[in-house]
């Protein structure tokens, strides 16, 4: 069976890769490109800890195949800080032990980035149903839901005393 | 003497339901050495299945000295997560 | 009220500073199990039966071994004979010929999902077209999944060669039922017949499962030489080092085993499953060979917590104490003996006095995976019946839920389960911290209702082995052989830190491989903080009374005349008295003494004390479709003492939810042939963020004068008390009294519809 080869964009970096037909993007994602932050909990679009964005909608990278990347903007945990500099969600995940085993982190992490990008003040309950596809067995997802919302606060005070400063 | 005191399913297994044994032992070693001679494969089954408490605290350590008197209570060991 | 009750005097201790291994995790750079790639690695996957119980009449490999890329084909054949012996693993033992089948069947399937053969290849694709080559004729049998069926007169076998263990008089009859323990005191029937007050019922429990995220993997080298490698995520890379040689009959120091990040375990990942499958392919194919589970695997293969059923008696004199109870009570233990039965013994007798008592469990195989330890093992499934009937005793006897539990809570000097007394232990204060919560006196809405119930748990510590050592510039290193599964590198350095008046960042901590340091028993039964905890505080008091040694010597006065504090040698008196020396400052003299500065501690402690916890929970009953929704929960638990506030109130809001998805959603279902018909999260229910609300914890601290710093265990209390928590809410908002789990919205609305 001949490869298939995907010319895409992964943490804003052009990536090239060669996958089967029916490879996942979370496997070409993982195996090919070595980036193994996006985990496989299920294989079915239940857990969330394979989400990663593509053209900037949050996708289960176990639901799309490799080849779909063609041409796309693929952007996951590895991408999250810039440089060694954490996004505020990474560091108010660390500052309010929001994860016990971490396996979950990276999916929760990418789904609470897009969904304050999206929401710049999101209240309990939209936190909630947010993430409702992300699955945490280890914390009962009250520390990850104080993380996200003090993330957010944190994010809009910067923006404004950025607009202040300008 | 240190008491002995088998707990089921010890005392079933091995003691015909009787559970108060008093045995002439410096250590816990001596101890289960004594009970195994009357109701062999106890030491076995206490090294395997048991936890043991003297006086009503639990301990690991077989070379722990007796006195007279102390209790030595073998119960059934149980399982975590 | 995310805030312990009691102050205290410590620097670094009941803190919450951040994690050493948090940016790897937050960055996805931490290597889990199914991350780890080792150089020439190969892949297994693994046959697996669609009978829950069949006969193995013949495997034909041979198409499959002819297939381009495949470098191994094994089955049972290929393991050595095991002898039926009992292994030392963790708190309990267990067979190392059941614990070989289990990775691999031997003659006879025992459930969908057992393993039958497996194959590396050079791709996972290549492996899954081989699986699937390979020819298995088998003799169907009937089979039982329900303890009901399986202990009923001329049920299926499961093994020929079981007879009943600890029955009076010995049975000669073969049986499902492998064991019965039995704990009495007083006489039970007698004092339940002269109670004022009884309340009785059967309650069921079905099999859940832990549900970490992460399923199994492992890699696996093994050479010609004897000698191999594994890196796998598990609870304790030594007890699945032993298990693995022991089952492949090798030398235990000829296998090393790197733990990998664990991404949960629960009880689940204490034991082996792929671990000596991955070795002989390797050892066949003389490549690394890595295979890991998919989630239909993890659920059919891999061991869920039992099912259960309990009958419950419970009496009291017109005052409320309690007088007698009874309890009987079987766990449906799968594929294999084993299940939580001395526990779930324990827990019925832990939390509460009662002079008159009769508790059995029995321990029932039936063809469902052999069923593992999950967080308090045996227990959420007793206090559910026993926390209920208590509720039920309540309402007869018009009395507040909670002084009903706090007259007959057992305080400490008051006997244990296994009659040892209990030691200083706070459920007394646990129930009051929970009267006087805000949460129990706040106003209900329509169609909701409020539940409490407490629980006992053993908690567990055992054998443990750390060593810190000074680096040349005065940082700390600490290492242990426990997988950090919840943040407990935190806690080591905490108490390391605390121990050496040093600031937490100096302290780094790393999880050690097998041949790296000394046995430590697995991550489990709430054991951690407390036993490895006092072994890293020991190490600790070692390298400080170097330190204080050493200074004296370099201050030229005697040790009485230096005083450690704030990280440094003080000197009390002589020519340099008020001069101080650095931890660093004398690490870096170690040229003059007898080398570097490092302590290796190995212990055993068996001073651990029980965890004891109350929860209080509102639930919303939907009458329309019987959907129950959690809108209020509060966790009490007497902690001993919190080490990382943060990682201690995570291990209570954690447990309390996998509880709550126990009490509402999650089950085991099988269809007519005995195949699960649930295995993937869609369809296994487990709770997501918008099904809760926050969950609030007091942590109740009675500290354990045992460990340095007062540690209980806390990681398995908390899952106890939710089951009966929840459904002691429906019964109050509805009137009805639901005995069987889940409380999903089909059953809530039948029994609504019932009550019309």
């Amino acid at each position: 069976m001949s490869k298939i080869a995907v010319t895409t964009s992964i943490n804003g970096d052009p990536a090239e890769f060669l996958c089967d037909a029916g490879e996942t993007l979370l496997d070409a994602l993982r195996v090919t490109m070595g980036l193994t932050g996006a985990k496989e909990g299920c294989g079915s679009g239940d857990c969330g800890a394979c989400t990663v964005m593509m053209d900037g909608e949050m996708v289960c990278s176990c639901l799309v195949l490799a080849p779909e990347a063609e041409g796309k903007s693929i952007a996951t945990i590895e991408g999250v800080a810039e440089g060694s500099v954490l996004h505020p969600v990474q560091r108010k995940f660390l500052e309010h032990g929001a994860l016990q085993c971490g396996f979950c982190t990276p999916g929760f992490i990418v789904a609470a980035k897009a969904l304050i990008e999206k929401n710049p003040d999101p209240s309990e309950s939209e936190i909630r149903y947010w993430l409702a596809g992300n699955l945490c067995r280890c914390t009962g997802y009250d520390k990850i839901v104080r993380a996200v919302a003090d993330a957010a606060a944190e994010m809009r005070q910067d923006q404004n005393s950025q607009r202040t400063a300008a | 003497m240190a008491k002995a005191v088998i707990t089921a399913p010890f005392s079933a297994e091995f003691f015909g339901g009787r559970e108060d044994h008093l045995v002439d032992a410096p250590t816990i070693f001596a101890l289960i050495r004594g009970l195994d001679l009357a109701a062999p494969g106890f030491a076995q089954a206490a090294e395997e299945r048991a936890a043991i408490a003297v006086n009503g605290v639990a301990v690991a350590d077989w070379t722990t000295r007796l006195e007279s008197g102390d209790e030595v209570l073998f119960v059934q060991r149980i399982a975590g997560g | 009220m995310n805030a312990p009750v009691t102050p205290k005097a410590f620097k670094v201790v009941g803190t919450r500073p951040v994690r050493p291994d948090g940016v790897d995790k937050v960055t996805g750079k931490a290597i889990y199990g199914p991350d780890f790639v080792a150089p020439g690695m190969i892949h297994g996957a693994i046959l697996r039966s669609p009978h829950a119980h069949a006969k193995i009449l013949s495997i034909n490999t041979k198409k499959a071994e002819a297939l381009a890329g495949v470098k191994a084909v094994i089955t049972s054949a290929d393991f050595p004979g095991q002898e039926s012996k009992v292994l030392a693993g963790g708190e309990t033992s267990s067979n190392q010929r059941d614990i070989a089948q289990i990775c691999m069947a031997d003659g006879k399937v025992l459930y969908a999902g057992h393993a039958v053969a497996a194959v590396a290849a050079t791709s996972e694709a290549i492996a899954r077209a081989a699986v699937a080559l390979i020819e298995v004729t088998y003799e169907v049998l009937p089979h039982v999944i329900e303890v009901e069926e399986a202990i009923a007169p001329g049920a299926p076998l499961l093994h020929a060669d079981m007879y009943t263990k600890g029955v009076e008089p010995a049975s000669d009859q073969p049986s499902n039922a492998a064991m019965c323990f039995t704990l009495a005191r007083g006489d039970a029937d007698a004092a339940l017949a002269r109670a004022a007050i009884t309340v009785t019922g059967r309650y069921k429990t079905p099999p859940v499962h832990q549900g970490y995220i992460e399923p199994h993997a492992c890699v696996a080298s093994w050479n010609a030489d004897g000698q191999g490698q594994m890196w796998v995520s598990s609870q304790g890379a030594f007890d699945i080092r032993n298990t693995t040689a022991a089952v492949l009959h090798m030398p235990i120091a000829d296998l090393r085993v790197m733990p990998l990040e664990i991404g949960g375990g629960f009880g689940g990942k204490t034991t082996i499953y792929l671990e000596p499958v991955a070795m002989l392919l390797s050892r066949k194919a003389g490549r690394p060979v890595r295979i890991a589970m998919n989630r239909q695997e993890v659920f059919c293969g891999t061991g869920p917590a039992p099912g259960s059923v309990a009958d419950v008696t419970l009496g009291s004199d017109a005052d409320g104490n309690f007088v007698g109870l009874k309890v009987e009570f079987w766990s449906q233990a799968g594929a294999f003996p084993g299940s939580g039965v001395h526990s779930g013994v324990m827990t019925a007798l832990g939390a509460y006095t009662v002079a008159n008592a009769h508790v059995r469990g029995w321990d029932v195989v039936s063809n469902i995976p052999a069923t593992k330890a999950y967080r308090a093992p045996g227990a959420p499934q007793i206090a559910f019946a026993l926390e209920s009937a208590i509720d039920d005793l309540a309402v007869k006897l018009g009395m507040d839920a909670i002084d009903l539990r706090l007259k007959n809570a057992v305080r400490p000097g008051d006997p244990g389960p296994m009659r040892l007394p209990h030691g200083a232990i706070g459920y007394v204060e646990c129930l009051e911290a929970a009267k006087a919560h805000p949460h129990w006196s706040a106003p209900l809405g329509a169609n909701q209702g409020r539940g409490v119930a407490g629980a006992f748990w053993g908690n567990y510590g055992g054998p443990s082995t750390a060593a810190v050592s000074l680096s040349s510039d005065g940082s700390v290193q600490v290492t242990t052989g426990n997988p950090d599964i919840g943040g407990s590198r935190a806690s080591m350095a905490i108490m390391a830190a605390e121990t050496l008046d040093v600031p937490y960042e100096s302290v780094r901590v790393a999880i050690a491989d097998t041949a790296s340091i000394g046995y430590s028993m697995l991550t489990g039964g709430s054991r951690v903080t407390f036993a490895t905890g006092k072994a890293v505080v020991e190490a600790a008091q070692n390298v400080r009374e170097t330190l204080v040694s050493r200074a004296a010597s370099l201050f030229g006065v005697d040790t009485a005349e230096v005083e450690w504090h704030g990280g440094a040698a003080h000197c009390l008196s002589g020519e340099r008295k008020g001069e101080s020396l650095s931890i660093g400052a004398i690490a870096a003299k170690a040229g003059q003494f007898s080398g570097t500065i490092t302590s290796e501690v190995s212990i055993n402690p068996l001073d651990y004390l029980p965890g004891f916890a109350v929860h209080i929970c509102d639930s919303e009953v939907d009458p329309e479709t019987g959907h129950v929704r959690i809108v209020r929960y509060t966790a009490v638990q007497d902690v001993g003492r919190a080490i990382h506030l943060d990682y201690v109130e995570g291990q209570l809001q954690g447990g309390a939810v996998q509880g709550i998805g126990w009490a509402l959603n999650e089950a085991y279902v099988f269809d007519a042939e005995g195949r699960m018909e649930n295995p993937g999260f869609l369809d296994y229910r487990m709770p997501v963020a918008s099904d809760l609300p926050m969950i609030d914890t007091v942590l109740v601290e009675v500290p354990n004068p045992a460990h340095p710093y007062g540690v209980k265990g806390v990681g398995e209390a908390p899952i106890v008390p939710p089951l009966a928590a929840v459904a002691n809410s429906v019964r109050h908002a509805t009137g009805i009294r639901m005995r069987e789990l889940p409380l999903s919205p089909d059953k809530v609305y039948a029994a609504l519809r019932a009550a019309d």
